[in-house]
């Protein structure tokens, strides 16, 4: 069984206070007092525009989706305060169609609850919401002080840090000493250490080598304990170290520290490796007491004197060392000073204790203690007896030099660092014609510059070069004096330098006049005919018989220093200097083994490539020079640049093949004959396209290849002309070896070279495939012509034939819907209006097209007003708009617009009919809006936008892509469902295009469309605005008028008859232009309504009747269903003063008639 | 996040790996937290940065390890601080994935201060359910992968959980198939 409950709405209050209730409609018609609270309610339209429900997120479109949240947690929003959720859950109520939300605002703290206008009261009993706040509320709390706790601590962790820190840099202090630390207790176990103690992996004490830890056991196993402090020396990685070691007894540990005394070790070392250098030193060392006795003598001296150390000791060393020989005033000297306490050195002959001498050089130094006081006396005693035997041996050799010096071919002048001569020979005075004798000039001032310069023809410089090189003292070779007598002396200056210290100067002289004077000849002779071949514009090179350079010009080898290295080198060397191409090696070098095998001269090209892609041409000779004995001497080889020679034959040889190839590539036939017309020579385009080989064509006439029926023109039309005028043009019918016809456009021109027989160079190519397919294309223009007038034909009796019945369907309607009609009458001829409405723009939009594509659509130029544009759009779609319950509106309209623009204001009419009848069209609740805007605002021109958009079912994206395609529409259903050709969209497209505008289209399937125009219109003032014809229709003159309808359409006599019988014309119908005649003939009228396409008289025909024959000049006004472009000019061409094309709207109609009637004044009255 | 989150992290590394691996992983993220409380929201950042350096310190992915937090958080964190409530989200694993999308949103009402995810259902089977993830953060659908593998084993059911669409491909939102 099921219980059904209902509350009322104070207990639905009570229990869920913020209810919502909602409607089908989606209107809120009921709701809770608690949720009134929270929102401005005047605001709320439809819940669906107000609330969003974003948990579960769902689009809220229609109550539909509200059912579907059914039995879901969901959570509302308002549109304009997104922070205030209200959470709950909808349930259907089906019986009322509504649906039912409860539930309670979704508050993040208890302080919402006030800042949202709530109190404890505004919630229902059972909704513990405000009890979970609360419980939120405390847990923040508790989270506040946890939060404080936790901060706290943090705080006490950052301080405990910074403590350690702290802690850590003191560590570091010792850490960072360099010197072992350790602490030890007194078992010797390691407490603690420093990074450097860290490092004494072993440690050698005592000779043994020890483990860290071991050795600190050992040592505590040895100390004592009740020493306070102590200190040992060990080794570690190298390192010496001293260690104090302090003992902590309370502490219970020793601390041991740690000293490098590495240094101190090293430097203990040195001073033993001293010691025994002395004791092991090749020289003899003494020492002795202050008295001279000896106390001490090393190894050396017991091995150089044969004594040892035990003999000696205790003695004076003059008492066993010196003997015979001995210098007593060495001996005096040395006993001199030391007796004074003065060190000293000497060299003196002593003796050994073999008896054999030696000599000896002795440093002797007294040695003082610190009060100054002289304690020993120490000596180094070294063995020179060699050295002093050298000595002797150079004495001797320097005689030998002197007596050289003496018998020299060479002038020879010794000099002294103080300038005094040390030595000279008889060659030196000879030269100077001095009569002095060498020995007599020794010791003599040799700064004799002053002295000897008369001798000389530059005197003063001689004298200045002379003091010049004493000053540098620096060797100078081969300077070369002439004297005043014509000697000519070479002069050497050699400074003497021993040991960097400057010990005198050797001049030598030398005479060179014989010397001179034939090199002088020689180089004189050699730099004559050097000059000639430096001059010479070929390379020329000399080559010994080994092929070796002797001699190179400069065209042959530029760089003067190469040219100087490149002598006694072969090629192989310079081509390995100058990292050259070796290709040429080989050739060269085997013309030369012929040459010299074959004795003869050889020459022979070579090549070099250029950087710029180009190369040098080289012709090389080489011949060999033979001596007395019939043996090559030498050869001698030269070069000529023979590259222009070589180019020049290159692009000869180029030049021809280029023009060969041109001729035998050719596309066009290329042929010379004489000037009988015989071929002298063809081109391959000869076989290519009349069929013959060279040897058929070449000696006969060109008329030979043509038809019989163009022979007879050859000469005369060709032959003579080109002879005439040199040049000649044409068509030649050639014919074909298959014997086809081919048509050859030739280009023929007289050639006469002076001393040659004239000829004819011609130039043919083949037309015949355009001959033939011009003839093709005019039968084709013809055939394309007659079928775009027979369309266009159609075209106007398809619109006149369809036409002329709608006229009376129309027109019939409209006096219909003037008569008493019952709403059912009222409703079925509406139908037959739009029905008829609807056909006649299909009508005109396939006219349009046709148009269009005949390209047969003018369009006007002329000033519009811009607001009467969309104003009349509105004025004329507002009904149809209304008919279906949309809104035709302008939401917008630039104030800039310019209120004169220039351009074809029916044309834009047309199309924005267009758009917005399909707006309309496809739009079924909602808007059509029309809006303008100017988007660029030139002096001159506009750009102006104008959007037309709808609330309708909109299109998908991928069918906008045809819907300027003719006969499209979007789906079948669309054209069952509204109708249209589907030429609507292409037509305004076009339309569009041929104005310069664009057209773009923005859509959404089901949420509507935007059309876009863009127009550029120039400005236009008043004067630009087309006269208007007085728009007033006055039907009151048409009263009494008599006007004559001539239609063969029975129907159609009837609509016009129907319209001006109202306003009480006197109407005549005829049925042909011959009864219009014959009418007009007897009764005169006020107007002539004239059909153009009737039976026996046309309405062109009788018009011309009308003004030539009657010599009438009443007004006739053609009335035809023909459409087409220029048939109103057909009319006024016959003679009709205006045209109206059917099924034509009353208004129009009834203003063309009165406006024709009124101006109409008949010359002839005599009827009136 | 809350406080939770990150706790669970550390809760997962610390047992798994043990405390020196965390304070490694926290001093390479630059997250200098000791103590997460569990309803304090914290940046959404740190947790990145968490997930990043543990992936890091571990050596596995940033998605492994948002896969195992995520099973960890079910398994663990759930069991131990939630039981009740995981429990009363459902008998079996096909009815707690059914009521998921109830129960994420009853679980707002814990935590007032998150931005959470929205999960719905579909293609509700015998053996098999779609569930889509909805949600403003990036890159956590391992987390949500581990999530649904942990609701598997918390039943002590074999599942494949298959990522069928992702945001990465251009799509609103996640979709896991869970098989089972």
């Amino acid at each position: 069984m099921t219980n059904n409950y209902s509350f009322n709405q104070n207990q639905l209050n009570r229990l869920f206070p913020f209810y919502l209730l909602i409607n089908k409609e989606m209107k809120v018609i009921s709701k809770g007092s608690s949720i009134c609270k929270l929102y401005n309610w005047d605001k709320v339209d439809c819940f669906n525009k107000f609330f969003k429900i974003p948990r579960p997120f769902t689009q809220i479109d229609s109550f539909e989706d509200l059912i579907k949240l059914e039995n879901q947690l969901v959570v509302l929003e308002a549109e304009d305060s997104k922070s205030l959720k209200i959470r709950g859950q909808f349930e259907y109520l089906e019986d009322a169609q509504q649906m039912l939300f409860v539930g309670s605002p979704w508050f993040g703290s208890i302080e919402q609850v006030r800042e949202n206008n709530l109190t404890i009261e505004d919630f229902a009993k059972h909704d513990p919401l405000i009890d979970l706040l609360n419980v939120l509320k405390s847990q923040e709390i508790t989270t506040d002080d946890l939060k404080e706790l936790v901060t706290t601590i943090n705080n006490q962790k950052n301080d405990l840090k910074k403590a350690n820190k702290e802690i850590y840099d003191i560590a570091l202090f010792p850490k960072q000493n360099p010197d072992p630390n350790i602490r030890i207790n007194f078992e010797g176990d390691i407490l603690q250490n420093n990074p450097a103690a860290s490092n004494l992996d072993f440690i050698e004490f005592e000779g043994e080598l020890y483990r860290n830890d071991l050795f600190f056991k050992m040592l505590a196993s040895r100390i004592d304990k009740n020493a306070k402090r102590w200190n040992f020396e060990a080794q570690s990685n190298k390192i010496y170290y001293s260690f104090d070691c302090i003992v902590m007894s309370n502490e219970g540990y020793i601390n041991i520290y740690g000293r490098d005394i590495t240094q101190q070790k090293i430097n203990q070392q040195e001073l033993e490796k001293l010691s025994l250098i002395v004791q092991e030193t090749t020289n003899a060392v003494i020492i002795t007491d202050a008295k001279g006795k000896l106390e001490w003598v090393n190894k050396a001296f017991e091995k150089i004197t044969g004594y040892t150390l035990p003999e000696v000791q205790g003695e004076t060393p003059g008492k066993f060392l010196q003997g015979e020989e001995t210098d007593p005033e060495s001996v005096a000297y040395m006993r001199e000073r030391i007796k004074n306490s003065q060190p000293f050195t000497c060299e003196i002959y002593n003796y050994k204790k073999s008896g054999e001498g030696y000599w000896l050089r002795i440093n002797g130094q007294p040695i003082f203690d610190k009060t100054g006081k002289l304690t020993n006396f120490f000596a180094l005693e070294e063995d020179i007896t060699a050295e002093k035997k050298a000595q002797e041996k150079i004495r001797t050799t320097v005689s030998r030099m002197t007596s050289l010096i003496t018998n020299l071919h060479d002038g020879i002048l010794l000099g002294n660092i103080d300038n005094t001569i040390a030595l000279t020979n008889n060659r030196f005075c000879e030269i100077f014609n001095s009569n002095m004798k060498p020995d007599e000039m020794k010791g003599l001032n040799c700064t004799m510059a002053s002295d000897l310069k008369s001798l000389f023809v530059d005197s003063e410089v001689f004298e200045l070069r002379v003091n010049e090189i004493l000053k540098n003292k620096k060797l100078v070779t081969g300077d070369q004096l002439e004297m005043v007598d014509g000697r000519i002396l070479e002069r050497d200056f050699i400074p003497i330098w021993n040991e960097n210290k400057y010990e005198g100067h050797l001049w030598m002289y030398s005479d060179i006049t014989e010397k001179v004077t034939t090199n002088k000849k020689i180089a004189e002779l050699r730099n004559f005919y050097e000059k000639i071949l430096d001059n010479i514009p070929s390379d020329i090179a000399v080559f010994d018989n080994e092929h070796r350079y002797l001699y190179i010009n400069p065209k042959g080898l530029k760089n003067p220093e190469l040219r100087k290295w490149i002598i006694g080198k072969k090629d192989e060397d310079f081509i390995k200097r100058r990292k050259k191409n070796s290709n040429l090696l080989a050739g060269r070098r085997s013309a030369f083994n012929e040459i010299m095998k074959t004795k003869q001269l050889k020459s022979w090209e070579e090549e070099f490539p250029k950087k710029d892609g180009s190369s040098q041409y080289m012709m090389r000779n080489m011949y060999p020079v033979i001596n007395k004995n019939n043996k090559v001497e030498l050869v001698i080889a030269y070069g000529v640049d023979i590259s222009e020679i070589k180019n020049i034959q290159q692009q000869v040889l180029k030049s021809e093949k280029k023009y060969r190839d041109l001729i035998n590539n050719s596309l066009a036939i290329i042929t010379t004959h004489n000037m009988a017309g015989e071929f002298i020579d063809v081109n391959p385009m000869v076989k290519k396209l009349y069929g013959y080989n060279d040897d058929e064509v070449i000696g006969r006439s060109l008329v030979d290849f043509m038809p019989n029926e163009d022979k007879p023109f050859f000469e005369e039309t060709y032959l003579n002309k080109i002879k005439a005028e040199k040049e000649c043009t044409g068509i030649f019918r050639v014919l074909h070896k298959d014997g086809s016809i081919v048509y050859s456009f030739y280009n023929n021109f007289l050639k006469e070279e002076k001393g040659e027989e004239p000829y004819v160079i011609g130039f043919a190519v083949d037309i015949t495939s355009r001959i033939l397919a011009e003839k093709e294309l005019k039968v084709a223009k013809k055939v394309t012509e007659q079928l775009a007038q027979t369309k266009q034909n159609f075209l106007a009796n398809m619109s006149h034939e369809i036409r002329t019945p709608m006229n009376a369907i129309m027109g019939m309607s409209r006096q219909l819907l003037k008569s008493n009609l019952n709403e059912k009458q009222l409703g079925y001829l509406n139908n037959i209006t739009n029905a008829s409405e609807n056909l006649l723009v299909i009508i005109n939009d396939i006219l349009d097209l046709a148009k269009l594509e005949a390209g047969k659509l003018s369009f006007e130029k002329i000033g519009f007003e811009s607001k009467l544009v969309v104003e009349n759009i509105i004025q004329v779609m507002l009904h149809k708009a209304e008919e279906k319950g949309l809104q035709l509106i302008n939401s917008f309209c630039d104030p800039n617009i310019s209120p004169i623009l220039i351009g074809d204001p029916h044309r834009i009419n047309q199309v924005l009919l267009n758009l917005v009848s399909n707006a309309i069209k496809f739009t079924e609740v909602g808007t059509v809006d029309i809006s303008c805007k100017v988007i660029n605002n030139n002096e001159l021109t506009q750009e102006v936008e104008i959007v037309v958009s709808d609330t309708g079912i909109g299109m998908e994206e991928s069918y906008l892509e045809n819907l300027f395609t003719k006969f499209s529409q979007e789906y079948k259903s669309v054209a069952r469902n509204f109708g249209g050709t589907g030429l609507g969209m292409s037509i305004t497209k076009s339309l569009v295009d041929l104005m310069g505008g664009s057209i773009f289209v923005e859509s959404e399937k089901g949420k509507g469309t935007s059309v876009f125009l863009r127009f550029i219109f120039e400005k236009g003032t008043l004067q630009d605005m087309p006269k208007k014809p007085n728009a007033v229709v006055n039907t009151k003159n048409l009263k009494g008028k008599k006007i004559l309808v001539v239609d063969d359409n029975r129907m159609n006599r009837m609509v016009a008859s129907l319209i001006l019988k109202e306003f009480d014309v006197i109407i005549t119908e005829v049925e042909n232009g011959e009864e219009a005649v014959e009418h007009l003939k007897r009764k005169a009228c006020d107007l002539v309504l004239m059909d153009l396409q009737m039976p026996i008289l046309n309405g062109y025909d009788a018009t011309k009747a009308i003004r030539e024959v009657l010599k009438s000049s009443v007004p006739i006004l053609a009335l035809t269903a023909n459409a087409i472009k220029g048939e109103s000019e057909k009319c006024i061409a016959a003679g009709m003063n205006d045209y109206l094309s059917k099924p034509f709207d009353e208004d129009t109609f009834l203003q063309k008639v009165t406006y024709w009637v009124d101006k109409f004044k008949p010359i002839n009255n005599v009827f009136l | 996040m809350y406080g939770i989150v990150n706790k669970a992290i550390q809760d997962l590394v610390t047992e798994n790996f043990g405390m020196d691996k965390w304070e490694l992983i926290k001093e390479k993220s630059g997250v200098d937290v000791d103590f997460f409380l569990s309803n304090e929201p914290y940046d959404d950042d740190i947790t990145y940065k968490l997930a990043g350096s543990t992936a890091d310190v571990i050596g596995i992915t940033v998605g492994e390890v948002l896969n195992a937090f995520g099973e960890w958080w079910i398994l663990r964190t759930g069991k131990e601080k939630y039981a009740g409530l995981m429990e009363a989200g459902g008998n079996n694993l096909k009815e707690f994935l059914v009521n998921l999308p109830l129960f994420h949103n009853r679980i707002m009402l814990m935590y007032p201060k998150l931005t959470p995810p929205e999960f719905k259902v579909s293609n509700i089977e015998e053996n098999s359910i779609h569930v889509h993830y909805h949600s403003k953060r990036e890159g956590l659908q391992e987390f949500v992968r581990g999530l649904m593998t942990g609701i598997a084993k918390m039943y002590s059911v074999n599942a494949v959980v298959t990522l069928i669409q992702s945001r990465d491909n251009g799509n609103t939102h996640e979709i896991f198939k869970v098989s089972w």
